[in-house]
């Protein structure tokens, strides 16, 4: 076990400092810095990285460091919003498509799926914007929250820092804040959630056809129990290390709909900052948005490792 | 019992904006602008955003200007002298002006006369601590030559402030009323530089204004509490929110949901939308201002006059007015709008005329045709709604000619940078007016000086036009001074020295309980009477 948590570290350093030389090199080509030779220019960038210096931003002259931080929060909490989403929905909707197999219900589900996923983000927001909140005037056209609300920036997560803030405009800050999310979130969760809903079938599908469930069956249980105790528990663990990778597909879509919803998140800090040729903040926000990637997908296939059984012996197998 | 569950919850997720928070939508207004400030001192720019974000709500000037008569009026200043040789002004200040107190300054005393030398002394003197603060330029005050205009800003009791004049300048009056001319406060900049901070002068900003600074997050959004007290009397607004949205679309879309009640830049695409909805009004204002192509006249082969009055012949102004500014405006035959008294009418702008421009081409050695970069700014301007399409106008016309025309869209930062440097081929560009004078065009858009500060894009400098300027001055005469502007428009419009395309209408778009404001003359909305129904 810790042979396999050393090898995934490593791999992990090793793809981070892939990702800092592509930065370097960036920055290399575009400014033709003939001063220093190549490598004494590298580890000196990487010496200011590890020291946490990521620049200066040339259009606001601020740390970019401090920029990243600032704009991280609003779109991590797009993308955990996005996730639960597509949990709640594609984990019921896959185990009805694979309990449907074949019939009417599963070709559906299947061609939903496909529409969802081949639907562009862009044009998919500017439509639930044209509706929801053009047409009917139910929620906001984009932000994060009406400017009306003074609320102070705590954690940057904004339906958290609303019901932190010490305003008497607390609560309906808070109801504004989900107001706000519900669009981008939805927008954002269409993608994970075919993929979800996909994963969910076929690795249910894989399971139903085990003997233990038809053990199950023959025992007499029903057949809602038998796919909650056995079917979805076991078919889990085969899901979940793809949907670790969909973090990458999740964030380029995030940086697509925080630019049709105005969101400050990260994304569309990163597009204001190549139309402002801010160099500084262009190399920073790709980096962040990068080591998030890596780091979040590795996380998810360890913790999964961790916590089934199952997968540690495929490990073990594959190891021999 | 689910359903029951569910209804009360979207119920309550609709009703988030009409519930507890009612009272503080009431007094609080959300005005969608186009673009982030560059920074909040509006001495250091030349940006409508900047001074829409800074001149009317942090900051008051010495005079005003009328918008009937154009003659300043008592602000800071009650009352005003001028010597006999015209060369000393003297102004007595307003008693009991108080700065704004936030969390980076509480002012000690009000206004007095050394806030307004201190304000001034920085513009003039080099020595000053914070002239070469924030890159030490000036770019308004450079264009007017105010730094070899004035010789001395002193003190002469606590209310009583004197200007020093090297030449008598019957314009000094108006350029002390314009957005640029903010007085700034001497106390908190001794303090910022006993703290080893000057440069906070001009991002913190402390000034005598309806508004002050609360919290700004660069390209999101500034808000401004009101000033309690504002000696014009405090705002209706507690609250005012200028919420960063550069997408004109994306605006008009808030304004009709009501998450903004004021928009700036409306597109004049737009304007049979705003027209259909019976929540919205559009006020109009007749502007002072030009949308002009530039060329470098420094540069070849623009620096032949051929090749500039080919390309004036080769446009169609006419497409341009309606396909860019859907007939709202009117064509320029010279720089001055008609409505400014300096217009001269006997100048018009010859018609479009392809195969006299391809003769002109062909005299010059151009007959092959050439290639050029055109720079358009990025986002509306008060002049143009749109830099990219009016290019894309333009770079069709001149194709024809076979002047292949490359279109280089620029931020409004880039592009001054650019400007700055010199070594573009040609740019559209403009100007909006700050005061009522001429001057204030014609030297901005045309003077020598005016080359460095990047104002002056055709980098064109001709000695008799400036005399003509200077002349026009120092002459009290009107009828004289009008002939003065007449003859620097026909020297530049003889040599072409820049092409002027349109004069546009400033438009702003609003919800209708919104009542009480007032779209300045020169610029930018005063949001200090403007309350909600």
């Amino acid at each position: 076990m810790l042979r396999y948590l050393l090898r995934r570290l490593g791999l992990l350093l090793t793809t981070l400092l892939v990702l800092t030389l592509v930065a370097y090199l960036l920055e290399f080509k575009l400014l033709e810095d003939a001063q220093s030779d190549f490598m004494t220019g590298y580890l000196a960038f990487l010496q200011q990285l590890l020291a946490g210096d990521f620049g200066i931003s040339s259009a606001t002259g601020l740390p970019v460091l401090g920029a990243i931080g600032q704009y991280f929060p609003a779109t991590l909490e797009l993308c955990l919003a996005a996730f639960t989403i597509s949990l709640l929905v594609g984990v019921p909707t896959g185990t009805l498509a694979a309990l449907r197999q074949g019939r009417w219900q599963d070709t559906l589900i299947l061609t939903g799926t496909l529409i969802g996923y081949s639907v562009p983000v862009f044009w998919l927001g500017l439509l639930l914007v044209m509706f929801f909140s053009l047409h009917l005037g139910w929620l906001p056209v984009s932000g994060q929250l009406s400017l009306l609300f003074e609320i102070e920036q705590v954690t940057g997560i904004m339906t958290i820092d609303t019901l932190l803030a010490d305003s008497q405009y607390r609560w309906p800050a808070f109801l504004d804040a989900v107001r706000h999310l519900i669009l981008p979130a939805l927008v954002l969760a269409i993608v994970p959630t075919t993929e979800v809903i996909r994963q969910t079938r076929s690795a249910l599908l894989e399971v139903l056809k085990q003997n233990y469930i038809r053990a199950a069956l023959t025992k007499g249980f029903s057949e809602t129990q038998v796919i909650l105790r056995h079917g979805l528990r076991n078919a889990f663990p085969m899901a979940i290390p793809t949907l670790g990778l969909q973090f990458g597909t999740v964030l380029t879509s995030a940086i697509m709909t925080e630019i049709v919803f105005d969101w400050p998140g990260l994304g569309r800090w990163l597009v204001s900052s190549i139309a402002l040729q801010d160099y500084a903040a262009i190399k920073g926000g790709t980096l962040a948005i990068a080591t998030f990637t890596i780091v979040a997908s590795s996380a998810v296939e360890v913790l999964s490792t961790l916590i089934y059984p199952a997968r540690r012996r495929a490990i073990y197998v594959r190891q021999g | 019992m689910r359903l029951w569950l569910w209804s009360l919850l979207t119920t309550l997720l609709l009703a988030g904006c009409d519930g507890g928070n009612r009272q503080l939508a009431q007094e609080s207004l959300l005005y969608c602008v186009e673009g982030t400030p560059l920074t909040f001192n509006p001495q250091l720019i030349i940006s409508t955003e900047t001074l829409d974000a800074t001149a009317h709500q942090l900051y008051d000037r010495l005079l005003d200007i009328t918008p009937n008569s154009q003659q300043p009026i008592p602000a800071l200043a009650t009352e005003w002298e001028r010597s006999d040789d015209g060369l000393r002004y003297r102004f007595t200040l307003r008693p009991g002006v108080t700065f704004h107190d936030t969390d980076w300054f509480s002012p000690s005393r009000p206004l007095t006369a050394e806030d307004v030398v201190f304000t001034f002394a920085r513009l003039v003197d080099p020595q000053h601590p914070y002239h070469s603060v924030s890159g030490g330029h000036y770019p308004f005050f450079d264009s007017i030559g105010w730094q070899a205009l004035v010789s001395e800003v002193h003190a002469l009791n606590e209310h009583q402030v004197e200007f020093v004049l090297t030449r008598p300048n019957v314009s000094f009056l108006t350029n002390l009323a314009t957005d640029y001319a903010v007085i700034l406060s001497a106390e908190y900049g001794e303090q910022l530089l006993a703290a080893g901070q000057p440069q906070r002068l001009d991002q913190q900003p402390v000034g005598t204004g309806p508004f002050m600074l609360n919290q700004y997050r660069p390209d999101e959004f500034i808000r401004y509490h009101r000033h309690p007290g504002y000696w014009r009397g405090s705002a209706r607004l507690a609250q005012l929110v200028f919420d960063i949205t550069p997408k004109s679309s994306k605006r008009l879309a808030k304004l009709l949901t009501g998450e903004c009640d004021v928009m700036a830049h409306p597109a004049t695409s737009q304007l049979s939308v705003i027209k259909q909805h019976s929540e919205l009004a559009l006020s109009y204002a007749t502007g002072m201002n030009v949308a002009v192509l530039a060329l470098n006249t420094q540069k070849a082969p623009f620096d032949d006059i051929r090749v500039r009055k080919a390309l004036s012949l080769a446009l169609n102004r006419t497409d341009i007015l309606q396909a860019v500014y859907f007939d709202i405006g009117a064509l320029a035959e010279s720089l001055l709008p008609p409505v400014s008294w300096g217009h001269d009418p006997s100048l018009l702008m010859p018609l479009p005329d392809q195969d006299r421009a391809r003769w002109l081409l062909a005299q010059a050695g151009l007959s092959e045709g050439f290639d050029m970069d055109l720079l358009v700014p990025s986002g509306a301007r008060t002049y143009n709604p749109d830099g990219l399409k009016t290019g894309q106008l333009i770079q069709r016309r001149l194709a024809e000619l076979g002047i292949r025309v490359k279109l280089l869209s620029l931020e409004e930062q880039i592009l001054r940078r650019e400007l700055r440097q010199g070594h573009q081929d040609a740019v559209l560009t403009g100007w909006s007016a700050d005061t009522p004078d001429p001057d204030n065009m014609l030297r901005n858009l045309l003077s020598c000086q005016a080359i460095a500060a990047g104002t002056n894009a055709s980098r064109w400098c001709h000695p008799l036009f400036e005399q003509q300027l200077d002349l026009a001055l120092t002459e009290p005469q009107m009828t004289r001074r009008i002939g003065y502007y007449q003859q620097a428009q026909q020297l530049a419009y003889q040599d072409m020295a820049v092409i002027p395309l349109v004069h546009s209408q400033r438009l702003q778009a609003y919800r209708k309980e919104v009542q009480g404001l007032r779209l300045l003359p020169y610029g930018g909305v005063a949001f200090h009477q403007a309350y909600k129904e």
